[in-house]
């Protein structure tokens, strides 16, 4: 069974031989870990990847499937990892312990955070390429007083590849919700996809640890 | 003692099926004094966990800890391979379809014949029965991740350090972590104080200790260095500097996020309430990843008096004791991946007052 096989299988709720014990799945704020888990999550809301805008490579496979996509990290064609955009969690997000944070580091606010040399399987050219892409996502966000990408995978080269961003985005209201989500692009060719999570953010979940 | 990369051939978990780690073959490594079907100390760890928690083969335990094996955790020792066997009976009459789902195995040989394992794990399970710590079944599930530093000599554990995302697991069954947290502190404080002498003991050591010695050129240098000036010189923008600009960063109960910005975040957090910081790196361990990455293993343990407000609530004038354990993903030099876990709500406990709330560390 090839990569794509056993990411259409997984989409639709099956778990392949190649899906690992130890693969995570991440959606809508929420971690589904092992197989039946991530089973449970895609059996409740399955995608079916026939008409996806897809690419791969040997380490990482990416679809996009009109406003949602699935991230994948293979190691010799097994699921170690899956990341989902576009989509709410398929249960209440766990409770959490919040962190103050600035994403930052300088007054020079930033936008898009990424480090050429953690993607190994990105033509070096292809970099302006993943900060363009990260743009482009955080423009689709203009209600958010803060919004961030990390790019946590990327691969591909100028003319076909993809990327992984982690969303931080803070609310403008008056009392700043903030949190993560996921987004994803694909450029093949001229064409770049992009689906990224749109989800509320997730202010009612973090709780007092004491006191 | 071998090189941290030695041993080529012995490959980590990552990214293969269970049944691959574990299938029975020919000899991988030379494990003198080892049953013979460990093919290798990593699918010694793999296999044998696989035995006792999902064939529910517990008397295994046996012949796999020593006698008088020691198991640290941040709720106290405990001692002897009877207590373990005894213990995991008790897990798994909560949790019966508890799958110990190994993540990573960050081993390393220590010489006179002590092999060490770091093995992180994701336990998933229903909480199905009634237990001490997560109370009354609720059949919700849980999923905490435990690392298990365990310091192994033929065939047998002789002394293991637990930590476990207790307060995440607490949350998952809908339980609350302060409320047991203080009920903890409050058993404590009945019967013989002598018995948590332990976590004195520990927190002196801990502020008269030294760094274990690493190797030129070990990979554990890195993040190691980036504790000591994040924990010791508070300079927490160099020592981030260590990390990717877009770092993946999964902290105990449920901080999760991205970049250097949040991983001082959380080192912040735990500093600004801990005043008066001893930082010891106990233990270190290196092995090659899939893709040419590097995972490292760092035991590490702090000491520090709860004398700021903050994550953990008003100031209790309290000495506070934390074992971690981190497993980093390294590329190019750079961390990619920390995943720390440390028992949050032993934390709680200690700052509740609990196992003998003494004023002075």
């Amino acid at each position: 069974m090839s990569a794509l096989d056993a990411m259409t299988a997984v989409a639709i709720g099956q778990a392949p031989p190649q899906l690992l014990g130890a693969c995570r799945l991440e959606v809508g704020g929420f971690d589904a870990f092992g197989i039946e888990a991530i089973g449970d999550a895609f059996r409740r809301d399955p995608v079916a990847l026939a008409s996806a805008r897809m690419v791969e490579d040997m380490t990482q496979f990416a679809a996009i499937v009109d406003d949602q996509a699935i991230f994948a990290d293979l190691y010799d064609g097994n699921i170690g990892r899956l990341w989902r955009a576009g989509r709410s969690a398929p249960h209440a997000p766990e409770p959490f312990v919040a962190v103050p944070f600035d994403p930052d580091l300088r007054q020079a606010r930033g936008d898009v955070e990424f480090a050429a040399s953690d993607h190994p399987g990105l033509a070096q050219d292809a970099a302006a390429l993943v900060r363009e892409a990260g743009l482009k996502i955080l423009a689709r966000d203009p209600t958010a007083w803060r919004s961030r990408a990390f790019c946590i995978r990327a691969f591909g080269t100028t003319t076909r590849g993809a990327a992984l961003f982690a969303l931080y985005r803070m609310s403008g209201e008056r009392i700043r919700a903030s949190g993560f989500g996921f987004a994803v692009a694909i450029w093949d060719d001229d064409v770049v996809a992009i689906a990224l999570d749109t989800v509320p953010l997730p202010g009612d979940a973090r709780v007092r640890i004491a006191g | 003692m071998t090189h941290w990369d030695d041993h080529a051939q012995v490959l980590s978990p990552v990214g293969r099926p269970l049944a691959d780690v574990i299938a029975d073959g020919p000899q991988r490594q030379d494990l003198p004094g080892y049953e013979p079907v460990y093919r290798d100390f990593v699918d010694y760890i793999m296999r044998c966990t696989h035995r006792i928690w999902e064939e529910k083969n517990i008397g295994l335990c046996r012949s796999h800890y020593a006698d008088d094996v020691v198991m640290h955790t941040l709720a106290g020792p405990a001692t002897g391979a009877e207590t373990v066997v005894q213990g995991t009976i008790g897990a798994l009459g909560m949790s019966s379809d508890r799958q110990v789902i190994g993540q990573d195995v960050v081993w390393s040989d220590d010489g006179d014949g002590i092999l060490h394992s770091s093995h992180r794990i994701n336990g998933q399970m229903t909480h199905m029965g009634d237990d001490a710590m997560l109370g009354a079944a609720t059949f919700r599930g849980t999923g905490a991740t435990t690392i298990a530093d365990c310091a192994c000599y033929q065939n047998r554990i002789v002394e293991e350090w637990l930590v476990r995302d207790n307060w995440r697991a607490v949350a998952q069954v809908g339980g609350d972590p302060w409320a047991l947290a203080q009920a903890q502190a409050d058993a404590d404080g009945v019967g013989d104080p002598a018995r948590h002498g332990w976590r004195r003991n520990t927190l002196a050591a801990v502020r008269n200790g030294h760094d274990v010695a690493i190797a030129d050129g070990h990979p554990a240098a890195i993040p190691a260095a980036m504790l000591t000036r994040a924990f010791r010189d508070d300079l927490f923008g160099d020592a981030a500097a260590a990390l990717s600009s877009a770092a993946e960063v999964r902290w105990p109960s449920m901080r999760r996020g991205f970049g250097r910005g949040f991983w001082i975040g959380c080192v912040t957090q735990v500093r600004a309430a801990l005043h008066d910081v001893a930082l010891t790196i106990d233990h270190v361990a290196a092995r090659p990843l899939p893709h040419g990455d590097v995972a490292v293993a760092l035991r590490w343990s702090l000491a520090g008096l709860h004398a700021g407000p903050g994550v953990w609530g008003p100031a209790t004038g309290r000495p506070v004791l934390i074992m971690a354990i981190s497993h980093y993903r390294l590329r190019a030099e750079a961390v990619i991946e920390d995943v720390t876990v440390f028992d949050e709500l032993a934390v709680l406990r200690q700052i509740a007052g609990g196992l003998t709330g003494e004023l002075q560390a």
